[in-house]
């Protein structure tokens, strides 16, 4: 792949196929931890950060250790555990080395584990059959997608907040209603040409 | 019996794990396009909520807790690994339709939920029964989401034209946005009836307080009229 | 809490255990792998062939010639009694909502016969009419490489899935332009 179809890839996972207005991956923390628009910025940045490393890492898992032993089955058990080690390893690594991001990440990390949305980037990368390289950017691009529609999504319902709403929406109701009319701006980008 | 309807209606209605709790959000809005594929992805899950119900209530005593999460999190993806498996065997053309959604079960959060709150503190049979309960609640949940928007998006119900062909399709539910909408007016119907029951129970126990309160007053007002007299 | 952390037997004891559960699952899941394998097989099998069937008639005889032509995609000619009717290209392309597996079947002389999507996940009402008669009949009769507008007309609203379509289409033509150029040779 050349340098111009990877920048290609990445928009296309950044702004059509962004991983929560289109292909809905990493929805539980998109609803549940927007509210505010410092600890989403946080949240993506987390998210960002494990996506990138977990993309190379579980690449690497599956072409070194899984296909030469033919257990390609066994791509999800093995995923889920690099990725929770993964996340465990980060942790321990920034609290000691770089407090002040572990601060700002710290308390996200824990949560990764279980965000569908770095699960499903490693089993997409295999599916598409990418090498190293496109493995890392499409991590990175799509985490950044994640990043891009948890933060806009935020500043939407800090707005939010300030509405008066019927009794029966407030609450998550209306956020879903809000997501949905992001969801609405985000498909126009399915329509770009390239 | 009488504990087990009780776990059940808990798990469907009271306590549904999408409507009430609000968990398991990615299959419950990726999959949702067609009946088919919900009452699929329902049932695939329910068979891992079971399976990891019981084994993690098994192995409740033999898990370390410090890392139960990592044990929990690697019989849980074990079973979605065979559940795929089976289901490419046996079911092709229904795990072509769910795709990538069959191993995201790993991370569906009900099912860790379920694992950490209830099977690693109880024995394996009211575990297992709590599996079948949120697992037939988190089914319930995405063929009543799944119906909307099959009849209004596509015309259809379960494959079957239930909408006549003059009545234009929208679309829109189809498509992704239309999953968020329909999920949050559906949710926002839940709250509604969650609200009048709180508030018809609310009136109730007021009821009952200021019955009981007039029947004191009049007791007391009988005691002081017995007094005078 | 922070004693048991210390002690490395205890670490130790911890560690065998979550290894012990990991063994355990991965040959459950071994198990269910080697139980599930053959069926699994002949699923492949079957679409396989009714995916061809569908494009020339029953009772065709598909041969695996890939090797023979050096082609990265399963390549089938088609033959019935020994005489060679036509070709069939097995491919996979990235579609919008997953990947797209179709078969792409070819008269002798390279114009195509016809199409067949195997598996797709587009969105319900929109991309999913790339399996409709209306788009796929467009292809036949055609041959080289076609362009989305210049030879076939996208579906509307669903301009990503008809191109993916025809992206894998002439992949498909340019391997059998191989198998032909193959056979002249012979």
């Amino acid at each position: 792949m050349s340098f111009g179809s990877i920048l290609l890839m990445m928009f296309s996972a950044i702004l059509v196929e962004n991983f929560i207005f289109a292909k809905f991956y990493g929805c539980c923390p998109f609803l549940g931890v927007s509210e505010h628009p410092d600890t989403a910025l946080g949240m993506g940045m987390a998210v960002t950060f494990v996506m990138t490393v977990s993309g190379g890492v579980t690449w690497a898992v599956y072409e070194f250790l899984l296909v030469p032993a033919k257990l390609e089955y066994l791509k999800t058990v093995a995923f889920i555990l690099v990725i929770a080690a993964l996340v465990q390893f980060i942790e321990m690594f920034l609290r000691r080395f770089i407090p002040t991001l572990y601060q700002a990440l710290g308390i996200y990390l824990p949560l990764i584990t279980t965000n569908c949305a770095v699960l499903s980037a490693a089993l997409l990368t295999v599916q598409n059959g990418y090498s190293f390289i496109e493995a890392i950017c499409f991590g990175l691009a799509s985490a950044l997608g994640f990043t891009l529609a948890i933060t806009v999504f935020a500043g939407v319902r800090s707005r939010m907040a300030h509405a008066n709403p019927p009794e029966a929406f407030k609450g998550f109701p209306l956020t879903l209603i809000a997501a949905g009319l992001l969801a609405m701006a985000f498909s126009c980008f399915s329509g770009i040409q390239f | 019996m009488k504990g087990f309807l009780k776990q059940l209606k808990e798990g469907i209605l009271d306590n549904n794990p999408v409507l009430v709790q609000l968990l398991g959000m990615c299959p419950t809005l990726a999959t949702t396009t067609l009946v088919e594929n919900a009452f699929g992805m329902g049932l695939a899950a329910t068979a891992v909520l079971i399976c990891s119900n019981l084994f993690i209530s098994l192995l409740r005593k033999f898990i370390p807790s410090q890392v139960r999460i990592a044990a929990y999190i690697v019989i849980i993806s074990g079973f979605v690994t065979a559940v795929e498996l089976l289901m490419r065997a046996y079911f092709y053309s229904l795990y072509q339709a769910l795709g990538l959604f069959i191993p995201l079960i790993v991370v569906n959060c009900i099912i860790l939920a379920r694992a950490e709150a209830y099977a690693s503190k109880n024995k394996p049979l009211p575990s297992v029964i709590d599996g079948v309960a949120m697992g037939l609640g988190f089914t319930f949940a995405l063929v009543l989401i799944a119906s909307v928007r099959e009849i209004l998006g596509s015309g259809t119900w379960l494959g079957f034209q239930v909408l006549p062909d003059a009545y234009p399709k929208m679309t829109f539910f189809v498509l992704p946005a239309g999953a968020f909408i329909t999920l949050g007016f559906i949710i926002a119907a839940v709250q509604k009836i969650r609200n009048g029951a709180a508030e018809r129970a609310r009136l109730r126990e007021l009821a009952s307080l200021r019955a009981e309160f007039l029947a004191q007053k009049n007791e007391k007002a009988e005691e002081k009229e017995e007094m005078t007299v | 809490m922070e004693k048991a952390k210390n002690n490395p037997w205890q670490i130790a004891v911890i560690g065998l255990k979550l290894l012990l559960i990991c063994a355990i699952v991965a040959g459950v899941v071994a198990l269910v792998y080697t139980v599930t394998a053959d069926a699994y097989a002949k699923n492949m099998e079957a679409e396989k062939r009714t995916a061809i069937e569908g494009i020339f008639h029953a009772g065709v005889n598909p041969v695996d010639v890939q090797g023979e032509v050096g082609s990265e995609f399963p390549v089938y000619r088609v033959e019935e009694n020994g005489a060679v009717l036509g070709y069939c290209v097995e491919i996979t392309t990235a579609g919008y909502g997953g990947d797209i597996q179709m078969m792409v079947g070819y008269n002798r002389d390279g114009s195509i016969l016809g199409i067949q999507i195997v598996s797709h996940s587009e969105t319900p009402g929109l991309g999913d009419k790339i399996t409709g008669d209306a788009f796929r009949s467009q292809y036949v009769g055609q041959s080289g490489q076609l362009a989305l507008g210049d030879h076939i007309d996208a579906i509307s609203g669903a301009t990503y899935s008809s191109r993916y379509v025809t992206e894998g289409v002439n992949k498909a033509s340019a391997v059998v332009a191989k198998c032909i150029a193959k056979e002249a040779t012979e």
